[in-house]
């Protein structure tokens, strides 16, 4: 991972200032494509991590169905998608309790050394992920399947039972 | 065939089966040989075996260090097989006559035979999970048969009611087992176990099971759900609540009295806990204007006297009145059952009255279970335990002795008053149908055990505590005589109060103000709690950050 | 320059904390549903970004099989709060977290007096309220 140090820092960075602006835009339209150049940083994130599995699968499925939904909805949105302002105590809120939640949290990573002996290279191919989810991931694997399936009967029936009340 | 003992709670299993698959006119006869092998297998490990029986079937929970499935028969097991299987058998044989043209019959047997397997598997229990398995059935067991009848008006309330106290009993036990330093709680080695680990040691494992036992035996403020109980029918009365369910707190107290024995502090609270429930049930009977409620009053009375003799380290007397209490307590809710049944449902004291000449057996087996109940020298049960009782309190904690000996005369006060309510004062023109034999003759037999089962007392002490350590069986005593003494002055008391105000004479509630004043605060603070669910989908959410952060910070600060 | 010292361990550390504190920051202070959901997929992404760091330091392909899990757990979670959302706020005038729904709340009476009298009332022997109970 060393020798992609500097595409590392470029990636992360354009991460954080696309996450950054996402929080902050007011027109969610523009929330919704700063998070598609958000996620296409992860991605990249990833290959810099010698990940590429695990990028081409946030390409494919967050960038191209996840962000594509988001957009989707957005565009339904009755107003178009513009949102009152937050009140200055709302945001005071957010940001305690975004302290509260990070002060502890960055303590516990400032204090992290990693492993004493860490592996020289990791094997990260298609392969290796293969072997890792249909092995001793093999049940939480079959479950995510399970929970696609809920989610889509779930996603079905509030539309449906809306779209009712709209018709009535 | 004494390996099978231990398996005795699930004698009634083909009895339920049978009962509830069946399609006869007579649901319950079927199920009438489960309490009866309950019983059987108790005695037969009294007669013969005498030896401490255990099953263990081992990583039965895989993740507890030491999560074995244990069952484990001795004295103190037995004795109780014998208690529950001899009540339950009279009250099988009673509901028979009872419920006969009740819809809901064959649902009324299912229901308590899940109920005696619950029982005798919390009895049978090895081990403190095998406790809770068998703790919690029969918590639901109790709420499904108080809320038997379901569409009268407010038994399902009153289900909850219980549902909430045993909610409270089943968390503080589970809270023990989790703090448990390992496994599942032995229970025969509890007391040896190092509770090093455990802040507080084992006085804080002592006072979970206290808690428990008190929600159970509905000691303290934990009391409210036994008069609601007595919606249910009169036969679930007399078996869960007054004999064997209630009884359970103080059969856990005995179980672990060498645990409790080594914290001092949680022994003093037991005590005080049984002593001021034991008084203040006392003098809630006399308010009561219904006869369950009043019995039931009574019940939380001497369940306060078992957890006060717990508490001056005497288990042993606190299980001996278990036992003659069981007898007696049983005794008096049947025949309430035979006066309500006669009465075709009628409750209230001051509709009952002078029922001496319609139900002339019903008069003397009620004036039996009341001599028992007070205490009456020599002819009675009641007195041999209660005497031990306040001789152990006297010797270890005086202040508490002298109080149960000053509860001895409200016992005869509210006994009394239910007794000349109900039999003698009044006009005898109620039109009254009497009871049949399969309604008599239980309460015959129980009637013979409250005269009798106090004589058993040192062949109980030489079983459980070995002849060294067995308290002094006297058959007259002075304190004895000075108890039964009080408890008849009571009674008679009682019968010229009953004569001068009528069958309806209650005592006037005092403090109404101070009540109604804590009601309405405790209203007040609830709506006032009740706004942090406002429906606001920030409010949620922040909630869960903050929850979120008091983990993380936890995980950093403590090590 | 960018200081060499600086390791790729301590970069991916600090930009997964740092998305995760802004998912928490988006998540509370904005009003519309969808760019709360939106925050939550911040953190999504801020978790996954440790687990592969884990993967690596455990020198297996775990980090990255779990990531996986959350990108579909990520997918399903967006499905229904999207339709949620949509259901929900398809009939109000604005899609705001915090304007309350249209429907008028009865308001609580006074609790001090009903609580005195349902207690005197209980409590009393002389009114016929204590029954077969």
């Amino acid at each position: 991972m060393n020798d992609r140090l500097v595409p590392l820092l470029i990636t992360c960075g354009v991460a954080l200032l696309s996450g950054a602006g996402m929080v902050m835009a007011r027109r969610l339209v523009r929330c919704a494509c700063l998070l598609l150049v958000h996620s296409l940083a992860i991605a990249a994130t990833y290959w810099c991590m010698t990940a590429e599995f695990l990028a081409m699968a946030q390409v494919v499925v967050y960038t191209g169905a996840i962000v594509v939904l988001f957009l989707f909805v957005v565009l339904l949105l009755p107003e178009g998608g513009s949102e009152p302002r937050t009140s200055t105590g709302r945001t005071l809120l957010a940001l305690a309790g975004t302290a509260a939640v990070l002060l502890p949290l960055g303590a516990i990573v400032a204090s992290t050394s990693g492993p004493a002996q860490a592996p020289a290279t990791t094997d990260t191919s298609v392969a290796a992920v293969a072997r890792t989810l249909f092995g001793p991931q093999l049940v939480p694997f079959e479950l995510t399947a399970l929970l696609l399936l809920i989610a889509i009967i779930g996603a079905v029936t509030l539309w449906r039972r809306s779209g009712a009340e709209v018709r009535r | 065939m004494n390996a099978w003992l231990p398996w005795a709670f699930l004698a009634p299993l083909p009895g339920l089966l049978a009962t509830a698959c069946g399609r006869g006119h007579r649901p319950g006869l079927a199920s009438l040989p489960g309490p009866l092998l309950v019983f059987a297998a108790g005695i037969l490990w009294l007669c013969g075996a005498q030896q401490p029986l255990t099953v263990r079937l081992e990583h039965w929970l895989p993740w507890l260090g030491d999560g074995a499935f244990a069952l484990y028969l001795d004295g103190l097991a037995a004795v109780m097989l014998a208690v529950i299987g001899a009540v339950a058998t009279c009250v099988y044989v009673y509901s028979l006559g009872y419920m006969h043209d009740d819809p809901g019959r064959r649902r009324f047997f299912v229901l308590l035979d899940v109920f005696i397997v619950s029982m005798v598997l919390l009895v049978l229990a090895g081990n403190l999970v095998v406790l809770l398995v068998g703790w919690t059935a029969v918590g639901i067991s109790s709420y499904l048969l108080i809320a038997f009848w379901r569409e009268r008006a407010g038994t399902i309330a009153a289900g909850m009611q219980a549902l909430a106290a045993n909610a409270i009993g089943d968390a503080a036990l589970l809270l023990a087992i989790a703090l448990l330093p390992h496994g599942a709680g032995d229970l025969a080695t509890l007391h040896t176990v190092q509770f090093g680990g455990v802040s507080g040691g084992a006085a804080t494992i002592a006072t979970l099971l206290l808690v428990a036992a008190a929600a159970k035996s509905a000691q303290g403020p934990l009391y409210f759900w036994l008069p609601s109980a007595m919606a249910g029918p009169t036969p679930v009365s007399a078996l869960i609540h007054a004999a064997t369910m209630v009884a359970a707190g103080v059969y856990l107290l005995c179980r672990t009295s060498a645990l409790f024995a080594l914290s001092p502090a949680v022994m003093a609270i037991t005590a005080w806990l049984g002593v001021l429930t034991s008084l203040a049930a006392a003098i809630g009977s006399l308010q009561q204007p219904n006869y369950k409620r009043g019995l039931a009053y009574s019940t939380l009375s001497q369940l306060g006297l078992m957890f006060a003799a717990a508490g001056v380290g005497a288990p042993f007397v606190a299980f001996f009145h278990l036992f003659t209490h069981a007898s007696f307590k049983a005794l008096l809710f049947l025949v309430a059952g035979i006066v309500i049944h006669a009465a075709d449902g009628e409750e209230r004291l001051e509709r009952l009255g002078g029922l001496r000449h319609a139900l002339p057996g019903a008069a003397v087996l009620a004036f039996i279970g009341s001599m028992a109940l007070i205490g009456l020298p020599v002819v009675t049960a009641g007195a041999f335990s209660k005497d031990l009782v306040i001789e152990a309190a006297l010797a270890q904690q005086p202040l508490v002795g002298w109080l149960l000996l000053g509860g001895v005369l409200l016992t005869g006060l509210y006994t009394g008053r239910l007794w000349f309510a109900v039999f003698l004062k009044g006009d005898a023109g109620r039109h009254v149908h009497a009871p049949g034999a399969s309604m008599l003759a239980p309460v015959a037999v129980l009637a013979a055990g409250a005269i009798g089962l106090g004589w058993l007392g040192p062949a109980l002490a030489r079983l459980l505590v070995g002849a060294g350590t067995a308290p002094e069986f006297h058959v007259w005593s002075s304190l004895g005589a000075a108890a039964g003494g009080l408890g008849l002055l009571g009674f008679f008391a009682a019968g010229w109060w009953v004569r001068a105000r009528g069958s309806g004479a209650v005592l006037p509630p005092f403090g109404v103000p101070w009540v109604a004043g804590t009601a309405a605060t405790i209203a007040r603070s609830s709506r006032a709690l009740v706004r942090v669910q406002d429906g606001r989908l920030v409010g949620y959410v922040f909630l869960c950050v903050v929850g979120t952060a008091a983990a993380v910070t936890a995980s950093v600060l403590l090590p | 320059m960018i200081a060499v010292a600086m390791s790729p361990t301590a970069v991916v550390l600090v930009t997964a904390v740092s998305l995760f504190g802004l998912g928490i920051a988006g998540l509370l202070s904005r009003r519309s549903p969808i760019a709360m959901l939106m925050s939550v997929e911040l953190m999504l992404n801020a978790g996954n970004l440790l687990f592969v760091l884990g993967g690596h330091w455990h020198g297996n392909a775990g980090g990255i099989a779990a990531a996986t899990l959350v990108l579909v757990l990520g997918a399903a979670e967006a499905v229904v709060g999207l339709a949620l959302a949509l259901a929900l706020f398809r009939t109000r005038p604005t899609a705001d977290v915090d304007t309350p729904p249209p429907t008028p709340a009865p308001a609580p009476a006074e609790p001090t007096s009903e609580v005195r009298a349902a207690v005197s009332a209980a409590v009393l022997p002389d009114r016929p309220a204590e029954v077969n109970a």
